[in-house]
């Protein structure tokens, strides 16, 4: 307990109580006892103390008011008594009731005998115990007036050295705010604010680590402060701790020995662990780009404000990484650009050049017998290459405009690439390229604009043989899955960068650039493949395990709801005539070649586009079958299924599947969760009513 | 036309586009010049480290090297006068080293005006005297 207990804000009722008592300073017993007892009895709490030391550990402890008989201040005790007295807080005013043999005597001095921190009272003797009743009551009460001065002062002390902290923060958040605006580099703006992080927060070691953007796994800037032994480990790149550091982390001594934290931590740093830490995440859009965290407060563990005022750092932080980011990107965007219209530039007017060239020779007649054949070839390969640039250019500019069409009828996939390796083999040859194909027999087909695929095709393929070296392999590909077609070329030729993949669909993108030309061309035909292909409703994805490993483009197409050879209604199919079907499909052309299919064999199609649509379209009317497909967002055919369950007027309705889910696994799921049947898709008409009518005759 | 260059002067063409190689080739032989003609930047060095040459008419963009790595790579007084020929923007004019380029002449050209200066450059092969200025526009 401090030495001074009445200085001391604590409100528990020890202390309260302490602070009310009576200390009772009287040589002889039995006023001591006279006394004691009357207060006592008046409801107080007295007690007598045995000497001058007594009285002062006491008053240490707590003491609400001190009975003293003059007599006993010798002038040894009164110094030490005033001593003591002297070294109270500000605020105390201790009472002391004096009491003094003749009436009058001290007046004089008695006020002051103790000091300022001692209101004395002296009480004649002989004491009139009422008075000395009423005097002391009094005097608690103006003791209990000062601890309640106390108790203010102690706040208002409390909020100052809140306040100032508070001040000192806010202070050293607007310097970092300051230094970010005046940083030239990413590095300085992270090293200043890792810099006041551990100022502020007042900690041996900060280190703040960030990626540029959150899929990226290299770390672009790095900075640390203090201590030097954790630094260096920062350096080795460490995902999971960033991934880990979505929210913030506080770890005092205690918690950090076996958290996750410390035990990625422990890997990071080694076994020189810090006492205790903190860390906040950098955040673009809820996802982690890095990290500040900071090792070993001086004092103490990290407190709320701690933790907020490194929230804010995070985010400055955060927010400059994203800036340079921008930055950079803008630049490389426009560079791209400077890029695109030199080479564009250049790949017009080549074939410009060598077209008047050869012209002014013919006509200049200085050309004969082979020379001629030789310009007429020249004149005419040109011709195809600018031709096929400006056609690039034209569905390029048609497609910023918005105004490219496609004109979609069914088609079957395999004859049309048939058609184009055809023609591609010639030009294969020529670059002494292998050209194979590998197609899927079976007769799918899939909604589309012939003449637009054909070109993805031819894109894909030029491009491939033209990065294919002499003695490559180009392998054009045609298979189905989950209900997509999926076209793919792949070459043994030079590869794709990682870096460059991400960007391989962009206009104006070449993986190099510059004066050094790579390969004829603009780079278009990659981001025309694959705008058409999402207007026919598929993607396209590139692969490559990097330079020299050859390069992979696939093309998913989705396949027609319903095949080709049988989708014409056949009228012999009375089995549907009037029977009302409830079609649930998310597709919107799954849904509509479902109902189509059944009105065309004389059903009265409802088709609804989710589950709860489907649950109130069963509500309003009757139905005597329903068709669903299984995987939908949101509830699927197996939540469908369970929904039913629950409704009356479902019962006994026979359900049917229509999925695009093959194996064997998926069949007994569909099958236990209620459906009576299921029909694959791409579905045969004949199938699908088949089932349909058999259903709904049991 | 032979009378026009005085010693039959020796031309580089440099193009990895075999319309434009061919086509100037052709022109400068049917103007009397002894013409030689490399596909690359590479192409390019490994003849001129065989042969001599008067002229070297140098494409700026193309594969493994290109124009402006032809040009940092020779020198002395073995090294032929460059005509730049060009499809480029003002930018990457602007920073050809003019001291090493005798001209640039800009695609789409006439195929006149490139034997024309080809003729001009080495006509002056012995006199030295001012040769046709960059075009850096």
């Amino acid at each position: 307990m401090a030495a001074n207990a009445t200085a001391s804000p604590d409100n528990s009722t020890d202390l309260r109580q302490l602070g009310e008592r009576v200390l009772i300073l009287v040589p002889t017993p039995v006023d001591a006892e006279i006394a004691f007892g009357v207060l006592e009895d008046a409801g107080l709490q007295p007690d007598i103390v045995r000497d001058a030391t007594a009285l002062i550990d006491e008053i240490a402890r707590g003491a609400g008011a001190v009975l003293i008989a003059a007599e006993i201040l010798d002038p040894n005790t009164l110094s030490q008594l005033r001593a003591f007295l002297l070294e109270q807080p500000p605020w105390s005013e201790l009472p002391v009731l004096l009491f003094v043999d003749q009436p009058g005597a001290m007046k004089e001095t008695g006020f002051d005998l103790l000091g300022p921190r001692a209101h004395v009272m002296l009480v004649d003797r002989p004491i009139h115990l009422a008075t000395l009743v009423s005097a002391t009551v009094s005097s608690l009460r103006s003791r209990r007036r000062q601890y309640e001065l106390r108790d203010l002062v102690t706040r208002l002390e409390q909020q100052m050295l809140l306040e100032r902290e508070h001040a000192e923060r806010l202070n050293g958040l607007a310097q970092a705010s300051v230094s970010i605006a005046s940083a030239v580099s990413l590095d300085d703006v992270l090293r200043m604010l890792t810099e006041q992080a551990r100022r502020l927060l007042n900690t041996r070691f900060a280190v703040t680590r960030a990626v540029s953007d959150p899929r990226a796994n290299a770390i672009v800037a790095i900075a640390s402060s203090g201590d030097k032994q954790w630094e260096e480990m920062f350096n080795a790149p460490g995902e999971e701790l960033t991934q880990m550091l979505n929210e913030p982390v506080r770890l005092s001594a205690g918690q950090l020995e076996g958290s996750r934290f410390i035990e990625i931590l422990r890997h990071q740093v080694g076994d020189v662990l810090p006492r205790n830490a903190i860390a906040a995440p950098l955040l673009e859009n809820d996802q982690s780009l890095g990290f500040i965290t900071l090792f070993d407060k001086e004092a103490g563990d990290f407190t709320d404000s701690d933790e907020s005022v490194l929230v804010q750092l995070a985010q400055m932080a955060s927010v400059a990484v994203q800036k340079a980011r921008l930055y950079r990107e803008a630049h490389e965007a426009n560079r791209a650009k400077d890029d695109f219209l030199a080479t564009l530039a250049h790949e017009l007017r080549t074939p410009m050049t060598a077209i008047l060239g050869w012209v002014q020779l013919l006509r200049g007649g200085e050309l004969d017998g082979k020379d001629v054949e030789d310009a007429i070839r020249m004149i005419e390969a040109s011709t195809k290459v600018q031709a096929h640039l400006v056609e690039d250019l034209l569905d390029v500019s048609r497609i910023i405009a918005g105004k490219l069409k496609i004109q979609p009828t069914a088609i079957e996939l395999r004859p049309l690439l048939e058609n184009v390796t055809e023609t591609f083999s010639k030009t294969a040859e020529e670059n002494g390229v292998k050209l194979v194909a590998e197609l899927d027999g079976n007769p799918m087909s899939i909604w589309g604009d012939a003449t637009r695929l054909q070109q993805v095709v031819w894109n894909l393929l030029s491009n491939a043989i033209k990065f294919t070296p002499r003695g490559g392999t180009v392998t054009l590909s045609l298979s189905y899955d989950d209900g997509h077609a999926c076209i793919g070329v792949r070459d043994t030729g030079e590869g794709i960068a990682p870096e460059f993949l991400p960007f391989v669909f962009e206009r104006f993108r070449q993986a190099e650039r510059g004066t050094m030309r790579t390969h004829s061309g603009l780079g278009l035909g990659l981001a025309i493949v694959r705008h058409l292909v999402e207007m026919h409703g598929g993607e396209v994805l590139a692969r490559s395990d990097g330079p020299g490993n050859g390069a992979e483009f696939i093309v998913r197409l989705p396949l027609r709801a319903v095949r080709d050879e049988d989708a014409s209604p056949s009228k012999d199919f009375p089995l549907l005539k009037d029977r009302r079907i409830i079609v649930v499909d998310d597709d919107e052309t799954a849904r509509e070649a479902l109902k189509e299919l059944f009105e065309a064999f004389g059903a009265i199609v409802h088709a609804v586009g989710s589950v709860s649509a489907a649950l109130t379209s069963l509500r309003g009317r009757e139905a005597d079958l329903i068709v669903s497909d299984i995987a939908m967002p949101g509830e699927d055919g197996y939540a469908l299924m369970r929904r039913l369950r629950e409704i009356e007027v479902a019962e006994g309705i026979p359900a049917l599947a229509v999925t695009a889910y093959g194996r064997q696994e998926d069949q007994l799921r569909i099958l236990s969760a209620g459906f009576r049947r299921y029909v694959q898709k791409p579905v045969s008409a004949t199938e699908l009513v088949t089932a349909a009518a058999e259903l709904m005759e049991r | 036309m032979s009378e026009v260059v005085p010693e039959i002067a020796r031309v580089l063409v440099v193009d990895d586009e075999p319309a434009i190689r061919l086509l100037v080739t052709k022109a400068l032989e049917k103007h009397g010049f002894k013409v030689e003609s490399a596909v690359d930047g590479i192409d390019a060095l490994h003849k001129l480290e065989h042969s001599s040459y008067d002229l070297m008419v140098l494409d700026v963009m193309m594969p493994r090297l290109d124009g402006f790595g032809v040009i940092e790579k020779i020198s002395g007084p073995q090294a032929p006068k460059v005509l730049i020929m060009t499809a480029a923007s003002p930018t990457v004019l602007k920073q050809l080293p003019r001291d090493r380029v005798a001209g640039v002449i800009t695609k789409p050209f006439d195929i006149r005006e490139l034997v024309d200066s080809a003729r001009s450059l080495t006509d002056q092969v012995s006199e030295d005297k001012e040769v046709a200025p960059i075009d850096a526009g």
